[in-house]
This record gives structure tokens, C-alpha cells and sequence, in this order.
């Protein structure tokens, strides 16, 4: 875990500007969003911010990859391959930095999102709502849900480590990269439309956890609204992750070479 | 302290070591000597643990190449594998985090010799004081053994003087092994206890330098240009 710990705070200094520099091209376009406040109605506001997460998640996917190449770009693989850490100490450090990139300008959207509609009638209670009705997701009366940090903080998550697994596999196979990894990025994308239907489904009669899904509009009023997924495939899924983070530390530490 | 049994690396279907066998005992500076394509860098990797070989078996200090010899060695790669957004003192700081063999005391001592200030900025430092400070985060470990590739390739002959006092100074007194690999080979030899010289990836001489120079009457240079014509 030391190892890991330093490992990402490395990362992320080598990547600051990039850090600040997301941080601020969010801020600005958060800004102006907010000024649109009773200019625009919120569904416009609401589905730039969206519109604006999803691009992060595909960004998300490409950080991901970056963070590996790059080290091979400016030679300091070697360094990085030398250390005496173990390979899923390197790859969790890549990962957790390609999701830092990410997930900073996506929570500031979110928080900004919710801060400008606050004084309006965001419920802060929602997930007592979520509860009352029985984890049945969006209520039928809404006018507009939109997906938004609940939803996009997974795929995000999910597409800064495939980023990062495609291409440690791809430095792995060589030869057959490029066929192996525009294979395997058209196969995440159709994926991540199913996982984004999955979020949004509502679930009843079957055991299921509370995740916040996105915002929901009523007439003027918007809210926090949480879906309900059913827990057997979110463990199926987190199991699944995991193995393939330790099969992906294992590539770095016996078949990843410079 | 280093043994490698009937080592070879293929890359792609060129062989880039074949059937190399070597063992270095613990405090010797051996030179793997050999022109361009010889198959030192590569032996050097996978002593270093950053390439695997396709047969055969290395050994250092009784393990197999991984985690924990990775702890042990200290390996300087011919390329430039510092980390350009950092300054000296980052890069010093960086490689003590994950080596705890790391000497503060011994870093400083180099830092001065090499003449080499911590606040400087990596990407502002030429390709002399890069070579140098990666010299300097090899030697202020106690490794048991060090793996320098190519260190005075494209250096000026001041640096180059500066790093050969570097190995002599830091390394001599603690009896680490040390393996430089370079084709300069008059540079070199002063400090050279053993010499093995490599040639189409393959160990073409391995003696001591002294009964080698003693045997045949020339400088380690000169036989080098004789058996490698």
C-alpha cells in the first residue's frame, strides 16, 4: 500500500498540469453555465454538464492509456520497471491518476450543477425519497432525468482502467496492438451503452443497493435521484474487476518488459 | 553474487544473447566489453530485471531476477530514464522512497563531486549532468550490485572523469559488484578487475584484467580491438 501511495503521488505530480489545467477549463465552462442561470432553462444547463461528463468519461479512457505510453515515450519505464514493487502497485497508480484527471473536473460539474439549482429546490433528502419508494428509481412524473455524476463516476472509473489495461496488454502482444486495442475500445463503447441503460433501469422485487443515478426535474423543482441496482451483478462486476487488476499487476511484474 | 547459466534473449527471430554463462563473485568491477549490438544492454536488463530472458537462468545473490533483487540492484540504463518535471532533489527523494539502501549521506557527497546543485531543475541540466545524476542515484545506495550501461556514452571527457571517480570512490570501499557495460573501453580500464567481452550476443573471452594484460603483454584496449576486428 506504500508503495501504491507513493507511486500515485507521483503520478499526480507529474501530472499537475494537467490536473490544474482540467481544473480550470471546468471551472471557466462551470462559470459560464452558472451565469446562464435564467437565461437558459435547466434542462439546457443540465444537458451541458451531462454532455460535458460524458466527454470526460471517453477522455477517461484515452488518460488511461497515456499514463502508460508515456512512460515508454520519455524512457522512464526503466526507472518505473527497476523499482521493487509489485505490478499491481504500478498499475493502481496509473489507474487512480488517469481517474484524478478525470473525476476532479467531473465532481466540480456535479457539485457546480447542484450548487447553481441549490437555492431552487435540490433536495438534499433524496436518498430518504430513494428509500420511501422502495429503490424503484426515477418516479414516472418526472419531466427530465438526467444521468450525471452518480452514473458517469463508474463508467469513468471503468474506462480509465481499461485504458490503462489496454495498453500494458498491447505492450504485452506487440505485434498485434493495434488490431487488439481499436477491438477492444469499440467493444467498451457499445458496452458502455448498456452500462448506462443499467444504471438508469429501476428494480423491484430483487435485492438491490442505492446509487445516486443523476437529477430529476419537476416542473421547477430538481433533485438528486437515486436508482436501485440489484446487487448480485454490481458484486459479479467489482469481483470481476478485481480480477482483472490482479492479472493486469501480474503482466506488469513477470511479462511487461522495456 | 551474479550468475547467469546458458542465458539467451530472441527478439522477434534475431538472437540478441545466445548461451551466455557468467558468474560474478561479490566486490569485483567487471567490464561486459563489446561493440554495438553485442548483446550487453540486453544482458543488463535482464540481470536488472526489466527483461526476461527466453532460456536459461539468471541468479543474484541466489534469487531469481524480481521484487526482491530489484531491492538489491541499482541499474543505471544508457537511456535518459529521469523523470524531466522533477528537480535533482525529487529525483534523489523519489529513488530513497523505494530504496531502502538509499544513503542521504553518500548522495550528498556526489551531488558535490559531480558538482551538481539539488534545486536544479532535470530538463534544465545537459545530457552530462543528466548521465552524472543518474550516476549519483545508482551509487549513494548500498547496492550489492550495480549495472551501468554505456555510462560514458556521449559524455565530455571532463564528465567522463568525474564519473569514473564516482565509481571508484563510492563503490570501491563497500565491496558491491559492479558491472559497466560500454565499448569505450580505454575509459574504463583503470578500474576494471575482470573483463568479458561479448560479441553477436555471445561470451567471446572472460578473464581477470590484470593476468589478461600480464598474459598478453597489451593494454585491456588493445586486446579488445584484436579479438573484436
Amino acid at each position: 500500500m506504500r508503495a501504491f501511495w507513493a507511486l500515485y503521488v507521483h503520478e499526480l505530480r507529474g501530472l499537475w498540469v494537467y490536473l490544474v489545467g482540467g481544473a480550470l477549463v471546468s471551472l471557466a465552462f462551470n462559470l459560464y453555465l452558472a451565469t446562464r442561470r435564467g437565461v437558459w432553462g435547466f434542462d439546457d444547463i443540465a444537458g451541458w454538464a451531462t454532455m460535458f461528463m460524458a466527454l470526460l468519461t471517453f477522455l477517461a479512457l484515452v488518460l488511461g492509456a497515456w499514463v502508460v505510453q508515456r512512460e515508454w515515450d520519455n524512457g522512464t519505464v526503466y526507472q518505473l520497471l527497476a523499482l521493487p514493487v509489485g505490478g499491481c502497485a504500478i498499475v493502481g497508480a496509473k489507474f487512480a491518476a488517469a481517474a484524478t484527471l478525470v473525476l476532479v473536473p467531473m465532481l466540480m460539474t456535479f457539485t457546480s450543477l447542484m450548487g447553481t439549482y441549490w437555492p431552487t429546490g435540490v433536495s438534499f433528502w433524496a436518498p430518504v425519497h430513494h428509500f420511501g419508494v422502495h429503490y424503484e428509481g426515477s418516479p414516472p412524473e418526472a419531466t427530465f432525468a438526467y444521468f450525471s455524476f452518480g452514473a458517469f463516476l463508474p463508467v469513468a472509473l471503468l474506462y480509465s482502467f481499461w485504458g490503462v489495461f489496454l495498453r500494458i496488454v498491447s505492450i504485452w502482444v506487440r505485434s498485434a496492438w493495434r488490431l487488439f486495442t481499436g477491438a477492444a475500445i469499440l467493444g467498451i463503447w457499445m458496452y458502455s451503452w448498456r452500462l448506462l441503460d443499467f444504471f438508469g433501469r429501476s428494480y423491484t422485487g430483487t435485492l438491490t443497493v442505492p446509487w445516486p443515478g443523476g437529477l430529476l426535474v419537476r416542473g421547477d423543482d430538481v433533485t438528486l435521484y437515486f436508482v436501485s441496482l440489484p446487487l448480485v451483478p454490481v458484486v459479479v462486476a467489482l469481483a470481476a474487476a478485481l480480477v482483472l487488476f490482479w492479472f493486469t499487476g501480474r503482466l506488469v511484474e513477470r511479462h511487461v518488459e522495456v | 553474487m551474479v550468475e547467469a547459466r546458458g542465458v539467451g534473449k530472441r527478439f522477434g527471430r534475431v538472437w540478441a544473447l545466445r548461451d551466455v554463462s557468467l558468474t560474478v563473485p561479490r566486490g569485483v568491477i567487471c567490464g561486459l566489453l563489446g561493440v554495438n549490438g553485442a548483446g550487453k544492454s540486453t544482458l543488463l536488463r535482464i540481470l536488472a530485471g526489466v527483461q526476461r530472458p527466453t532460456q536459461g537462468e539468471v541468479r543474484i545473490g541466489g534469487h531469481r531476477p524480481g521484487r526482491v533483487t530489484k531491492a538489491r540492484v541499482a541499474f543505471v540504463p544508457e537511456s535518459d530514464h529521469l523523470y524531466r518535471w522533477m528537480d535533482v532533489q525529487d529525483a534523489l527523494n523519489f529513488t530513497a522512497t523505494f530504496f531502502e539502501d538509499f544513503n542521504h549521506g553518500r548522495a550528498r557527497e556526489l551531488l558535490r563531486l559531480m558538482q551538481l546543485e539539488p534545486s536544479s531543475s532535470i530538463s534544465s541540466l545537459s545530457r552530462g549532468f543528466r548521465a552524472r545524476l543518474k550516476l549519483v542515484l545508482a551509487l549513494a545506495r548500498d547496492a550489492d550490485l550495480v549495472l551501468l550501461d554505456e555510462p560514458l556514452s556521449g559524455i565530455d571527457p571532463i564528465s567522463r572523469d568525474r564519473i569514473v571517480e564516482g565509481i571508484l570512490r563510492g563503490y570501491r570501499p563497500l565491496r558491491s559488484t559492479v558491472l559497466i557495460a560500454t565499448h569505450l573501453v580505454g575509459e574504463v580500464e583503470t578500474m576494471l578487475d575482470r573483463v568479458v567481452f561479448l560479441h553477436n550476443g555471445r561470451v567471446v573471452l572472460d578473464e581477470g584484467a590484470e593476468a589478461l594484460r600480464a598474459a598478453r603483454g597489451l593494454s585491456v584496449e588493445a586486446i579488445y580491438r584484436e579479438v573484436l576486428a
